[in-house]
């Protein structure tokens, strides 16, 4: 077994540089992922989620700038590709399952052309018909017919998009998938589709796979590892199972007491107060404000995202006090 | 005296397309009845998959579709046959959430001139000042800091900070009814709560009846009184949130309750049941489901009527004809040839 991990994320800090002003978006994030694992990241919108996404795919447009840290992919250090390099890097290695797969798609180009161009910009030595029976079995394997690749995109509902969309995320099987709330458009029982299918070709490949969204009940069906984002920060993650058994960061037993539940009647709880500017954080923990457990020191100091328990990490004073006092 | 609805659809029936030479029209609603009580708020969500025909059943009821066939009554008055719909009276009674909060806003507009006209076209507040308060008070009640975002351009915020804006638009005009096209399906878990407390604070203190268009049967089980599960075009199931959620009958409203993924790793999505399919393209003298039921019958070819079950639930499926019990319906079923 090979203890490399897929993918590692070391301090890695993104901002937006507005109005003279300086918004970290991503503050001081580390990650590592191994092949074939699947992480959750969940946050409020503007937790920085979304601009990571980006961030690891080098995306980001200005004013969003890395200001430091390193991104290993595959022992590829993304942040010193050149342009060209980048460029081929991309989708082989990295590749994304974008929100809003209705929109993703060039509406007057039909399926195949799309997925076909994909494939050309990388992979030159194949022939038109290498690239045609790969489009066939691309499609067949998120379970849609042959003959979607001669539609344009229109004529697809949602679900079908998004699988398409899928399908162009395996075509050069990279080593990482970034699917960046890729049902939030679908309904249940299409969402339920997507995302087996997304698993399904994901576990085929081996690749990992990174998935972003809000919705926990979504989260506890389709990752194994699941990441807390507050205000730029990493707060919390755990294995999904030790995450929802019992959650540690204060933040993330109120993400998961606000859960609407289908099954019983009960009162709706909110999390209390507002997300923070990130132009105007306040002092020492970010959350301190919301916080139901908040102490002097959380105050004071941002506090460090520590080992909380067997393969899991939590930033929070409350919480390495409590483990600091049974040891 | 009993008074009238507030809004009642009755056998309405609304397609799209069609005409000689064309395809067949695509029928988006088809007789459709729906009655929201004039003597109290109540909430009452819709609920079913993309293309069920909710959001066509909003755009009717806000007077933006004319329907078909069938009658729209305000208060009494049918909408089209007299000239309510494009009253004032009925503009500002009859208020809108819409789905995408990125296409709601003219770009050109800070938020708070967004607010402020209507407020002035309604005649609500008069003075800045009043509007002022109005507005701030709007916005904070949907978690919302009136100082940073009433300057602010709808490009500069959020997704989720728009819908509030537009829950904070329709709250200030204290209107009878709030059609609300999936009002959270664009806020975070955290505010969701928030924005469906407002809800049911409209209902409970304001006495504004809310019609909640929704795909996510969880919320709408938090925070609906009534409930109608549409398919195709039809109400398959219609009861209290809490009957039909909880021990839902038609075979539709089954497959939606085991679709939703529960937020707990060791609950799993039970094995499907439905067949594979998208959306169903049976004949619509058949029972709209039918392609993808699990539990269907030669009788399944005849569109079932709604059967009538108690507390006021009705189900639009051949499964619960009183004269086949549960047990004998169990015997018959057969795989159609």
């Amino acid at each position: 077994m090979s203890a490399d991990p897929v993918l590692a994320i070391d301090d890695l800090s993104v901002s937006y540089r507005v109005a003279g002003q300086r918004a970290r978006a991503v503050d001081g994030l580390c990650l590592t992922l191994n092949a074939g694992e699947r992480l959750g990241i969940v946050g409020e919108s503007g937790s920085g989620k979304s601009t990571l996404a980006l961030a690891l795919m080098r995306l980001h447009k200005p004013p969003a700038v890395i200001d430091s840290g390193r991104i290993q992919l595959g022992g590829t250090d993304m942040l010193k590709l050149d342009k060209e390099a980048l460029r081929q890097f991309r989708w082989s290695e990295i590749s994304m399952i974008p929100q809003g797969a209705m929109n993703a798609l060039n509406p007057v180009i039909k399926i195949r052309d799309q997925m076909a161009d994909t494939i050309r910009a990388h992979r030159s030595d194949m022939s038109s018909r290498q690239i045609a029976t790969r489009i066939d079995m691309l499609l067949e394997r998120v379970g849609l017919n042959r003959s979607v690749a001669d539609l344009y995109p229109h004529e697809l509902s949602g679900g079908m998009k998004q699988r398409v969309c899928i399908a162009l995320a395996i075509v050069l099987e990279p080593k990482l998938i970034i699917a960046d709330e890729p049902t939030s458009a679908l309904d249940v029982v299409v969402q339920r589709v997507v995302i087996e299918t997304l698993k399904d070709v994901q576990a085929q490949i081996g690749a990992a796979m990174i998935m972003i969204g809000h919705d926990m009940g979504l989260m506890a069906q389709s990752v194994d590892h699941l990441a807390v984002m507050y205000a730029g920060r990493l707060v919390d993650i755990a294995p999904i199972r030790d995450f929802f058994a019992r959650p540690l960061h204060p933040y993330s037993q109120l993400l998961i007491s606000s859960l609407p539940s289908p099954d019983e009647t009960r009162p709706l709880a909110g999390i209390p107060g507002m997300q923070p500017s990130l132009l105007d954080l306040p002092s020492g923990c970010a959350f301190h404000p919301r916080c139901p457990a908040v102490q002097p020191l959380c105050r004071k100091a941002v506090p460090p995202l520590l080992d909380s328990a067997p393969l899991r990490k939590t930033a929070c004073h409350v919480v390495a006090e409590a483990r600091y006092a049974a040891a | 005296m009993q008074p009238p609805d507030l809004l009642a659809l009755s056998n309405v029936t609304v397609s799209f397309g069609g005409g000689i030479g064309k395809k067949a029209p695509f029928v988006a609603l088809e007789g459709l009845d729906l009655a929201i009580p004039g003597d109290r708020a109540e909430i009452i969500a819709v609920a079913g998959e993309s293309g069920s025909g909710k959001t066509t059943l909003g755009r009717v009821i806000l007077g933006m579709t004319k329907p078909d066939s069938g009658s729209v009554r305000f208060a009494g008055d049918d909408i089209w046959k007299t000239r309510v719909v494009h009253s004032r009276d009925y503009l500002r009674n009859v208020q809108a959430v819409f789905q995408d909060p990125f296409s709601v806003f003219n770009p050109f507009y800070p938020v708070e001139h967004l607010l402020r006209v209507p407020l002035q076209k309604f005649r609500i507040a008069r003075g800045r000042a009043a509007q002022d308060e109005r507005m701030a008070s709007a916005l904070l009640q949907v978690g919302l800091r009136p100082e940073q975002v009433m300057g602010r351009y709808p490009h500069q915020l959020s997704g989720g900070q728009r819908q509030r804006i537009v829950v904070a638009r329709a709250l200030m005009l204290r209107p009878k009814l709030i059609v609300a096209d999936e009002p959270v399906s664009m806020i975070d878990a955290s505010l969701r709560a928030n924005v469906l407390e407002n809800l049911k604070a409209l209902r409970d203190e304001h006495g504004i009846s809310i019609l909640y268009i929704t795909h996510d049967l969880a919320t709408a089980r938090q925070v609906s009184d009534r409930l109608y599960v549409l398919y195709r075009g039809r109400a398959v199931e219609v009861g209290t949130a809490a009957d039909v959620i909880g021990a839902p009958k038609h075979p539709y409203t089954r497959l939606l309750m085991s679709s939703i993924p529960r937020p707990d790793p060791d609950t799993p999505w039970p094995a499907e049941t439905a067949q594979k399919g998208e959306i169903g393209k049976s004949d619509r003298k058949a029972c709209v489901f039918l392609d993808r039921c699990p539990e269907r019958m030669p009788q399944c070819s005849v569109q079932p009527d709604p059967i009538a079950l108690e507390n006021g639930r009705l189900v639009a499926c051949h499964l619960y004809q009183p004269r086949l019990s549960s047990a004998a319906a169990h015997d018959r079923r057969r795989p159609l040839p």
